[in-house]
């Protein structure tokens, strides 16, 4: 646990001695949410609730971005994944916890200023203080989803050397997944149907619910324990594809 | 340093043919990348549709306003990732890695090789599906002659083209300096969001921001409004589109041709 934890803090230190391109990207999210701020408010007629909503989503699908798959698909391409492999410690968890580490730096430096601009401007209503709990909750389960989601996408390399192609791909349905693009609720039925159902929304959908308080607490409850479900599936379904993958690796030679 | 266009012409022409030639290499790769633009381009104009559904017009503008604004912005950015691509790699593979020394020492111009060894023909797909939701859109049919709104719609779409990457231009310039700039350049693009929407409904600072200091609002709003509101202001509007393209294009330029100077080897 606790050299992964290194990981971790190793990348939110890289994050740091990279100083004007966190500074760079901590503009882009401010920039970008205000975009959506005022794209939606003029479409809703100053609806707070889908507004902040919209902001939140924004937010959280930065914070949640995760280049564990684009880390992978490259190391599989030009073939470091096999030295990876001989190294004392799983490939996978050192990704994932390097994920989390940038997630993290973005939500300190980026995300929770930009939140506490937009409270304070009267842009976003703050939540209780057990709702802001359960949103902090949800979120953190929904980086582990889309961390292991964007592992999965990785794997796509063994098929593809376009991994920029499987990254545009795959940023683009998270955001229509997850909603950012526009709020599920306002989708045919059909389609609100499957996409309600699918990990994306509660990643990213849910917490943004809860954080505007347009969901029951018992919703909430319920939204959570299948988000948790989910987490489990994936991470289950994730351990059988590593086996396999691992093998092909050796097969290939590296 | 001096040859002639035709040289140019010559030349680029072999760089589209060892494009066509990786294609064919990598099919899988090619289609996927394809594939991948398409599904991006089909679920943004899906999202305007629904949208548009559970709202009938946002301040005055509907939907096919919203449309066309985002088709040109669409095929904007089309060619401007199809033809200028290289401008991204600047920082990272030429000035980082020292590979840049490779085109110094060639006597062609250095913007022309960075442009021709990154043609992206897969590009093409969101200028095909750009021009297919503005012939959706029905605004090529209203108000006159169907000859002349379509010469002056491929005018506009190229000139949105050519302002996207003259703003690329202008800081990918600054990788020279900053050793990578892309940070600077996704910051700047995503100000290019804003003009893909009729820039009028966000606020005041933002309209001034997107005319006078990163003048997205060039990109499609503005030429837009020759269709969308019939402004008679059309050759007005043509020569200020012109005007800004020109300086962008020009400062773009000179900050690249300054650019170069600091450029040092990373004796790679």
């Amino acid at each position: 646990m606790k050299k992964y934890f290194s990981f971790f803090k190793m990348s939110f230190i890289r994050n740091l001695e990279y100083r004007s391109q966190s500074i760079f990207h901590i503009l882009g999210i401010f920039f970008q949410s205000l975009l959506v701020y005022y794209l939606w408010n003029a479409i809703s007629g100053s609806n707070k609730k889908l507004t902040g909503f919209m902001v939140l989503v924004t937010l959280l699908s930065d914070f949640m971005q995760s280049n564990a798959g684009t880390v992978l698909g490259n190391k599989i391409i030009n073939g470091t994944v096999s030295e990876e492999l001989i190294k004392p410690l799983r490939l996978d968890l050192r990704l994932i916890s390097e994920s989390i580490g940038n997630s993290f730096f973005r939500l300190f430096t980026a995300i929770i200023p930009t939140l506490l601009i937009f409270t304070v401007v009267g842009y976003l209503h703050s939540p209780t203080a057990f709702r802001f709990l359960l949103f902090c909750f949800s979120s953190l389960v929904g980086c582990f989803i889309i961390a292991l989601i964007s592992l999965f996408v990785g794997f796509l390399s063994f098929i593809f050397d376009n991994w920029w192609g499987a990254k545009v791909m795959l940023d683009t349905i998270i955001s229509f997944c997850s909603g950012a693009m526009v709020p599920i609720q306002y989708m045919p039925s059909f389609l609100r149907n499957i996409l309600f159902a699918l990990p994306f929304n509660y990643s990213i959908s849910v917490p943004s619910l809860i954080y505007t308080g347009s969901i029951s607490l018992i919703n909430v409850y319920k939204a959570l324990f299948v988000q948790i479900t989910w987490l489990l599936v994936l991470i289950v379904m994730f351990g059988l594809c590593w086996e396999k993958a691992q093998r092909r690796v050796n097969a290939y030679g590296g | 340093m001096h040859m002639g266009v035709k040289y140019y012409l010559r030349l680029y022409k072999d760089y589209v043919r060892i494009f066509l030639y990786k294609a064919k290499e990598y099919k899988g790769d090619f289609l996927f990348g394809i594939l991948s633009i398409f599904v991006k381009q089909c679920l943004l104009f899906w999202s305007i549709y629904f949208i548009f559904m559970n709202f009938p017009s946002v301040k005055g503008w509907d939907k096919s306003d919203f449309y066309f604004l985002y088709a040109v912005s669409v095929i904007g950015y089309g060619i401007c990732y199809t033809f200028f691509d290289g401008l991204w790699m600047v920082g990272q593979q030429y000035v980082q890695q020292g590979d840049f020394d490779r085109i110094l020492i060639r006597p062609v111009s250095t913007l022309f090789q960075i442009l021709a060894e990154r043609i992206n023909i897969d590009g093409i797909t969101s200028i095909i599906i750009g021009v297919y939701v503005l012939i959706k859109s029905r605004l090529l049919v209203l108000n006159g002659n169907v000859a002349v709104n379509i010469i002056i719609l491929v005018i506009i779409c190229i000139m949105s083209g050519l302002l996207y990457s003259g703003m690329l231009l202008i800081f990918s310039s600054f990788s020279f300096i900053m050793l990578d700039s892309i940070y600077l350049m996704t910051l700047v693009n995503s100000f290019g969001d804003f003009g893909r929407y009729p820039i009028v409904i966000f606020p005041k600072f933002i309209q001034i921001i997107l005319t006078f200091i990163l003048p997205y609002g060039f990109a499609s709003f503005y030429p837009a409004l020759f269709f969308l509101k019939y402004s008679s202001r059309f050759y007005m509007l043509f020569f200020e589109e012109l005007l800004v393209l020109i300086l962008v294009w020009v400062l773009g330029l000179t900050l690249w041709k300054n650019g170069i100077l600091h450029y040092k080897s990373s004796g790679a």
